[in-house]
């Protein structure tokens, strides 16, 4: 069995893949895509820095004696000085915005300011305005979370396709593409979106938008699959339970069609890529090549 | 042995130093917060630091002990803005001229990789930035960040594989 190869891309950037590697990489689809990005990150360069007017600084502080200055760090009076200024596109930026990322195959557990928290599933991220948290509790989120909410203001999660609203309750959302997935464990969550204003749900309540279509069950409450090593799902379209494999194991699965009808009931592990992989594939009669980190269905 | 005329103490060899390493310091801290002023003060409390520390450290392990007080200062005020980098405009061709719309895709495109990078996790983002716009190779890269070099490749991979995926997701 071919060992996972997460550092292909590395070697290839330093000119250390093999002949042969070369040869077949040039010839992949992905070579083209990667080529182009590297254009544009070989164009990228660091903000300028005055090395001379920096150690001017710091030989005030230091050879001339002078009383140590503290650095202040509060910038709440400051205005965001860095504004990139790129053919005329100007990006502002937010001091007080914290940004949690977890990548693939971790998740990660964060505290929010008021003791809440958040367990970030893989490859999914978490923003939210420091600042503000004392009058409004909002976060915005991409990919999947449960949240663990103390009582409160109202606690509002964003996503792309709809608002996630509770006051003092524990919930998963999960968060893609034209996807919409929340499940209400404890205390009551109000949900709305484009399609319906506001769905509430109390515990063991789940509701979930997927490509326009809504659907309404429930669920137990007992286990969070995904917390305890495991990823679950009850008729999830397989396009999403492909997205979830992908995050958890970093890989790419290519499809050659859109299984967008297909749905998966059912569970894999997330310490076992393989046995995962066969667990969901052949379930759905799906079969599939494994080469390296790129899977192919058939 | 150690040498006095290689002391921190003296102020030539700390402005060796400096001119050595504040760019360094300066570009990793940015790499990680996207905070410009941030950073440019981080460099200089770690070299103030090192100046206080003088008669301890050694010029060879200077970079280390910058590094680490850079780190845990930058910890204590963890301030995370979009990593912010300016893209060089490249050599025009007549084909620019001809097609304004492949033009805009262009750009379009280096906006996208621009704000890719910036949604990469630190740890994958850091190093990926310090080789392509710092030039260091993985070996330099791994002794800085007292990592294995192999964990540089797996974050190198990392970070492109990320890219790749957030300019096709858009």
């Amino acid at each position: 069995m071919k060992k996972l190869d997460d550092t292909f891309l590395a070697r290839w950037l330093e000119g250390g893949l093999t002949p042969e590697e070369e040869r077949e990489f040039k010839t992949s689809k992905d070579y083209d895509d990667y080529k182009r990005i590297m254009n544009v990150v070989d164009n990228l360069k660091e903000p300028t820095f005055n090395e001379d007017k920096a150690y001017a600084s710091v030989r005030k502080s230091t050879i001339e004696k002078v009383k140590i200055r503290k650095v202040n760090f509060n910038y709440v009076y400051g205005i965001a000085a860095s504004i990139l200024v790129f053919l005329g596109v100007f990006y502002m930026l937010n001091l007080n915005e914290k940004t949690y990322n977890s990548t693939f195959g971790e998740q990660l557990a964060i505290v929010l300011p008021d003791g809440s928290e958040a367990t970030l599933n893989a490859n999914s991220s978490l923003l939210y305005d420091e600042r503000k948290w004392k009058e409004e509790r909002t976060v915005e989120l991409k990919g999947e979370a449960y949240f663990k909410v103390e009582k409160g203001s109202a606690f509002k999660v964003i996503t792309k396709e709809g608002v996630v609203e509770v006051l003092g309750t524990q919930f998963n959302v999960n968060a893609s593409k034209n996807f919409l997935e929340v499940k209400c464990y404890t205390g009551k969550v109000s949900v709305s979106n484009k399609s319906q204003d506001n769905i509430i749900l109390t515990s063991g309540k789940a509701y979930r938008t997927a490509n326009g279509i809504n659907e309404n069950w429930g669920f137990n409450t007992e286990t969070i699959f995904w917390k305890k090593g495991a990823n679950s799902f009850i008729k999830m379209p397989l396009p999403k339970v492909i997205y979830a494999l992908e995050n958890q194991f970093n890989i790419q699965i290519k499809q050659s069609k859109s299984y967008n009808d297909k749905r998966f009931t059912g569970r894999f592990y997330n310490n076992d890529r393989d046995l995962a992989l066969k667990t969901v594939f052949d379930a759905m009669s799906i079969q599939y090549t494994v080469d390296g980190n790129t899977v192919k269905l058939k | 042995m150690l040498d006095k005329d290689k002391s921190i103490c003296k102020e030539a060899n700390f402005h060796e130093l400096f001119k050595q390493h504040s760019r360094t310091i300066r570009n990793y801290i940015y790499y990680k917060c996207g905070d410009n002023d941030l950073a440019n003060d981080m460099v200089q409390e770690a070299f103030i630091k090192l100046w206080e520390n003088c008669k301890k450290v050694k010029s060879d392990y200077a970079l280390f002990f910058l590094k680490r007080v850079a780190n845990n200062t930058f910890l204590n005020t963890i301030k995370h803005n979009k990593v912010v980098l300016e893209h060089q405009k490249t050599v025009k061709d007549n084909r620019d001229i001809e097609n304004p719309e492949f033009l805009l895709e262009e750009k379009e495109f280096a906006v996208k990789v621009q704000e890719a990078i910036a949604s990469l996790p630190e740890k994958d983002r850091e190093v990926f930035l310090l080789n392509r716009i710092d030039k260091k190779k993985y070996a330099e890269i791994a002794e800085f960040l007292e990592i294995s070099i192999k964990t540089v490749e797996k974050r190198m991979h990392n970070a492109l594989k990320i890219i790749r995926k957030e300019i096709g997701n858009v």
